[in-house]
């Protein structure tokens, strides 16, 4: 008998709980992880211009660690070696819920920050320095001529950079199977290993993570068009 | 209001301001004449500490304004500037470049911020633009549009540098007339421009500023129609 391609197999009952569970799984630490890396890169932006020399090499090394050290090593790191270094009480109370999410989120979270400041610093420096001088002839410290004036410019530039950011952290969430997190290539394996039907599994899982892609790309382009800054 | 005491300027080993005296009282335009280089810019720009000097003092309001108690975010709420290139948020509309020091600043309410932008906006006859973008204005509107986000801040002094040299010459006149009824209705100004007429006409007192230095003050009248230095001679004459 000849083999019959059957995607339904693996969509129906349990399995297709599965794949719910997954794809809500990613979305979700996509969204997470993306919302910290987005804090934490602006944060690590605002530092690292600041007029003092330290807290530049302190970011850099920041960045260098994230861009360098594979992105599963960090996550391992974060899994197994981090929270040997917490206190006790804090230990168990991570373990109790859904460690493994969490410290994936932060992994995640953490090495696009890295990307996300190096971005910015590079649109925060293609801003006239008259539009920082404007701010603060207002009377806006450099916090706030930053916060109000400089980053929501900056931001702007950087919309199509920052898609692309987007698009690689929605796709490493996948590496977070590696720690036992429950996304949608984790969830895939496990019906794989139940049905035996390999390839409609695989389909299925590659089908989903082509439609979230194109829902970021779509978001992302209109975001940009807009938000694009008009200069002339 | 602001007194220059023997402010000296260095960038590097080039002296761009050599002991600069002078004072602008309170309701007095002071134009400021001198050819390229002769440190216009730089001497209105220590008034807020856009650049910090070298030997001497600039007071305000008989305050030192780099002394150690001096909140300068305070002090620079308190003197517009207005920049040659009009340095307009291009993210903002023309409103919101208004309010965000109404509301971020002076901590007003929405609708009262707008108000008082568009009171603002009406008095340089922009009030249709509030919406716009600045990237949609002309040259002489963005430049009215840049005045009314300094005076919405209700300063006491407005400092302009050289606000009409990057306009096509037809729209010199919109602005100019905006900051003829500024200082028609009492405004002190300090005013960087190459604007002749304007410096005759608005001026109670005229600088000519040359190598760093002061070397001619008074009334247009005297010092325009009949200068003493050999500078300024050349260099009206190159305008005329
Ligand atoms: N940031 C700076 N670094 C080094 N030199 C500077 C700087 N800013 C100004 N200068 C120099 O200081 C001198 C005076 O500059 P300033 O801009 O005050 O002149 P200005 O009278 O305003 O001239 P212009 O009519 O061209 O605007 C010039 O020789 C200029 O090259
Ligand atoms: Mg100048």
């Amino acid at each position: 008998m000849g083999y019959v391609f059957d995607p339904a197999a693996v969509l129906t009952g349990q399995y297709l709980d599965w794949f719910i569970w997954g794809v809500a799984t990613t979305i979700a630490l996509t969204v997470a992880a993306w919302l910290l890396g987005m804090t934490l890169g602006i944060i690590l932006t605002l530092v690292r211009t600041l007029p003092f020399r330290p807290l530049e090499w302190v970011v850099a090394g920041y960045v260098e660690y994230h861009r360098n050290v594979p992105l599963l090593v960090q996550i391992l790191v974060w899994y197994f070696g981090v929270p040997q270094l917490l206190p006790r009480a804090i230990r168990m109370w991570v373990n109790g819920h859904h460690s493994e999410f969490l410290l994936a989120m932060v992994a995640l979270g953490l090495a696009k920050a890295a990307y996300i400041t190096e971005d910015l610093r590079s649109g925060i420096r293609s801003i006239p320095k008259t539009q920082y001088e404007a701010a603060r002839s207002i009377g806006f410290n450099y916090l706030q001529a930053m916060s109000y004036v400089i980053l929501p410019q900056a931001l702007r530039i950087v919309i199509p950079p920052l898609i692309n950011q987007t698009l690689l952290l929605f796709k490493n969430t996948s590496l977070a199977m590696a720690i036992g997190v429950g996304e949608l290539t984790y969830r895939t394996r496990e019906v794989d290993s139940y049905t035996f039907k390999t390839f409609e599994a695989f389909a299925v899982a590659t089908i989903i993570y082509l439609s979230i892609s194109f829902a970021i790309m779509a978001l992302g382009a209109f975001a940009d068009r807009r938000l694009k800054l008009e200069l002339r | 209001m602001i007194r220059f005491e023997a402010v000296e300027k260095w960038f590097g080993q080039h002296q761009v301001l050599a002991g600069v005296t002078g004072e602008v009282k309170r309701g007095e335009v002071v134009t400021l004449l001198g050819s390229s280089g002769s440190g216009k810019s730089t001497l209105i720009r220590t008034v807020t500490r856009l650049e910090d000097i070298q030997g001497g003092q600039v007071l305000f309001e008989g305050v030192d304004v780099a002394g150690r108690g001096v909140d300068i975010n305070r002090l620079r709420q308190r003197v517009g500037f207005v920049f040659q290139a009009f340095n307009l948020f291009p993210h903002l509309t023309v409103l919101g470049n208004i309010t965000l020091g109404l509301k971020r600043l002076r901590k007003m309410p929405k609708a009262a911020a707008r108000a008082r932008a568009m009171t603002e906006l009406d008095r340089v006859g922009l009030a249709d633009k509030a919406d716009a973008l600045p990237s949609r204005l002309s040259g002489g509107q963005r430049q009215r549009a840049a005045i009314a986000r300094a005076l919405a801040m209700d300063p006491d002094v407005m400092l302009f540098d050289e606000p009409t040299s990057a306009l096509d010459p037809e729209m010199v006149g919109e602005v100019l007339r905006v900051m003829k009824s500024l200082a028609q209705n009492g405004m002190t100004m300090v005013v960087v421009t190459h604007e002749i007429g304007f410096a005759r006409e608005v001026a109670d007192t005229v600088w000519f500023l040359d190598k760093g230095q002061i070397v001619e003050s008074g009334p247009p009248a005297e010092v325009l129609d009949d200068p003493s230095h050999a500078r300024l001679r050349s260099f009206l004459s190159r305008r005329r």
